[in-house]
């Protein structure tokens, strides 16, 4: 009985010592794979976590940036934290947990959570001189919370419309004009519209469709509506104007059938529909460039977005990198953060067409002006350029994520014809005012 | 007077070995985060700023919105659903491989597989197979000359979906618990009855199904456990969509926590699912007495 208890505990001991073996030889592997990474390092180099969010390709090059970064700069080691799905869930976490990364890369849809909880530490920068000539002040709007600067901006986005020129010709139409309304833009979209056939099982439809705040909102600004005002004190969904803008938007599905419904284009996505010639008119942002470089084999170019009645309006959203508030090494995470949004840094990702970027100068210079549509057509890049002194911030609270589901969920009526947007918009009107800091506020 | 006692043939230390780990893993994984949790839900906590404490706030808030009660609705629209189709058809395959002389282990794998095939493997192909345009479902019925739907986007439709999905994944591993039952009941008391002339059905409601009760209760336990804790699927399917029709209390509550970050009513909703499991796990055990062959006695 005693040699079987024996055997018992010395095996269960035996256990534990090689259960914990995994994660003893990890913590070592991690430590020598720092140190290995390091090589050029001293001791006492300073060492900083950068995370961000991106493709395969974007990671390439940002390791090529740190890398270059830290041969200028031998006493900063960086650290990358590379998160390509869920950034900001993860991101999150990490700041709640106490692990922000000491330079953090953010959008400035999501920049007012963080800004306004004390994530961020506002940039006293020693670059500041530089910035009023350097970026677009746009850029630098759309990352700054209640009168401060949190973020450098990387890039802009704004929306631009993509057009299949070939499927365009083919039905009889020449290039629109720079300056083109909405309603020919409509006329042009329906003149495209076949039913499903063989070659096109979804079949071919004007323009593309997406139900996210991102791609309704500047047809509501286009005719003269909003959400809510800059301080969210003020919500503006039943302005006729407001809801003039989300009906035309519906009804390119509803009653005019230019666009495909999501039960028409399923898991293909409208970027897919545009690639296989589906579509004539594809409504996207700057990173679209490279997955249509690859995959359209037809000639397209870009345009701005129709005129409606307040004008082409689009939303000016930007990227950018913030330093952690809790940062053992400001100086050092500021400087680095300077060196991300140089010009030679930024020079890399605005060549490979994936950014317009925040810097004027590079925004200016043939690394962006002349990146191509592909390899032997020309892409009109000015198009996003053009668009940024009349564009509008998109003004999102710290609890935008639910902001914006609110929004999505009592659009969705609408979307599918259920409800007018008149009806829906009186609903949301009362719903999303409530959801709003100062409504808050007075709640608790 | 000593709360614990230990026999003369064990130790402290023989305690402390075999109870110790699985008692700190308990501990450090499951009660202190319970307690946390409950801490939490009576605090509003965004995971950034210090905890405010609200009271019983959340929990009164959820009485008195909409979205609670339509989400609670499809809830229990999608665990009756499940555990009913999910037990009615590993019945009926069960009994059937019961039945079965040659072929069984073949159908056995088939109807296992499922069980083996990881649910985000699953989901993505169901994904594609329901798809209103590309997908296999839609051009099958199309061949027969018949209209598809838009499966996954159609608020009725998405539902059965994700119901189904649910019992085709679960259903073989409750098969394979009723059919191990079926296989423990004598042959004797089925010859009996067949000598007393029942027929098939006599014989299986009358014989088979009471004998088979005990295992029977535990497999619509167990499966109610879990269609209330159903996430993955929907998560990968429908998102809770479309029109939140599928959106069930663990979605919301993870919806709570990772994307509106409200980590306090996140808390308060993991206890009101916790309170009503508890509930219907009682009113099942209750059961138990009128429905479970000897359990009354």
């Amino acid at each position: 009985m005693k040699e079987s208890k024996k055997i018992i505990l010395s095996a269960s001991l035996w256990l534990i010592v090689l259960l914990s073996l995994p994660i003893l030889l990890n913590a070592c592997s991690v430590s020598e794979t720092k140190q290995a990474g390091s090589g050029h390092q001293t001791e006492s180099a300073i060492r900083l976590q950068f995370s961000f969010w991106g493709s395969g390709e974007e990671l390439a090059m940002m390791r090529s940036v740190i890398s270059e970064f830290e041969a200028t700069h031998p006493d900063i080691d960086i650290i990358p934290v590379h998160i390509p799905d869920n950034y900001f869930q993860k991101l999150h976490i990490l700041i709640a947990g106490d692990l922000a990364p000491d330079v953090m890369m953010v959008n400035s849809l999501y920049l007012p959570v963080y800004a306004d909880n004390g994530a961020f530490l506002p940039l006293v920068m020693p670059t500041q001189k530089q910035i009023p000539s350097a970026f677009y002040p746009q850029a630098q709007k759309a990352m700054t919370w209640k009168g401060h600067l949190y973020a450098l901006p990387r890039d802009i986005s704004n929306l631009v419309v993509y057009a299949n020129l070939d499927l365009l010709r083919q039905h009889g139409l020449s290039r629109p004009a720079a300056n083109w309304t909405l309603v020919e833009f409509k006329a042009m979209a329906k003149r495209v519209v076949r039913p499903p056939s063989a070659d096109h099982p979804s079949g071919v439809f004007g323009v593309s469709f997406f139900e996210k705040p991102l791609y309704w909102l500047p047809w509501v600004w286009s005719f003269g509506g909003d959400v809510f005002n800059a301080d969210f004190t003020q919500t503006y969904l039943d302005d006729p104007k407001t809801m003039a803008g989300i009906q035309a938007y519906a009804d390119w599905v509803l009653k005019d059938q230019i666009a495909p419904s999501k039960q028409q284009v399923g898991q293909q996505g409208m970027s897919q529909l545009f690639a296989d010639g589906h579509l004539a008119f594809f409504i996207s942002g700057r990173w679209s460039v490279p997955f249509l470089r690859e995959k359209a084999r037809f000639q397209w170019d870009v345009l701005p977005l129709p005129r409606g009645p307040k004008g082409s309006v689009v939303g000016i959203d930007a990227s950018g990198y913030a330093v952690s508030a809790k940062t053992t090494h400001p100086d050092a995470a500021q400087e680095f953060v300077a060196y991300l949004t140089s010009a030679r840094a930024l020079t890399a990702l605005t060549q490979s067409g994936l950014i317009v970027p925040s810097r004027r100068d590079l925004a200016e210079s043939a690394a962006f002006l002349n990146s191509p549509a592909n390899a032997s057509k020309t892409l009109s890049n000015r198009v996003f350029l053009q668009s940024i002194p009349t564009g509008y911030p998109t003004h999102t609270p710290p609890n935008w994520d639910e902001v914006s589901e609110v929004l999505g969920l009592g659009l969705e009526p609408v979307w599918d014809g259920r409800l007018s947007a008149h009806d829906a918009l009186e609903k949301l009107q009362r719903d999303v005012s409530e959801l709003l800091p100062h409504s808050r506020e007075e709640a608790r | 007077m000593r709360l614990f006692k230990t026999t003369a043939s064990c130790s402290w230390i023989d305690v402390l070995v075999f109870l110790g780990p699985m008692t700190l893993g308990l501990l450090v994984f499951n009660y202190i985060p319970m307690l946390t949790s409950f801490w939490l839900s009576l605090h509003r906590w965004n995971l950034l700023g210090a905890p405010t404490w609200v009271g019983l706030k959340h929990y009164q808030g959820f009485l008195t919105d909409a979205r609670f009660w339509m989400t609670l609705g499809n809830t229990t629209v999608f665990v009756l659903g499940s555990v009913a189709l999910e037990v009615l058809l590993s019945l009926a395959v069960a009994y059937g491989l019961s039945q079965l002389t040659r072929g069984r282990r073949f159908f056995e794998a088939v109807f296992f597989l499922p069980v083996m095939t990881p649910l985000v493997a699953l989901s993505l192909v169901w994904g594609w197979m329901l798809d209103p345009v590309t997908g296999s479902v839609n051009q099958t019925l199309a061949m027969f000359g018949l209209k598809g739907h838009a499966w996954l986007y159609e608020p009725g439709w998405a539902m059965l979906c994700v119901i189904l999905l649910r019992v085709w994944k679960e259903m073989g591993f409750s098969t394979l618990l009723l059919w191990s039952g079926l296989q423990a009941i004598p042959r004797d008391f089925d010859e009996a009855a067949r000598l007393d002339g029942a027929s098939a059905w006599q014989r299986f409601r009358l014989v088979s199904l009471p004998l088979l009760s005990p295992i029977l209760f535990f497999v619509v336990t167990v499966s109610t456990l879990g269609a209330f804790q159903a996430f993955d699927s929907i998560y990968l399917l429908t998102q809770g969509g479309p029109q939140n029709s599928t959106q069930v209390l663990v979605f919301w509550i993870f919806k709570h926590a990772f994307s509106f970050y409200k980590v306090g009513q996140a808390s308060a909703l993991a206890y009101i699912l916790c309170a009503l499991l508890a509930v219907i796990t009682l009113f099942q055990w209750q059961l138990r007495k009128r429905w479970v062959f000897l359990e009354g006695e």
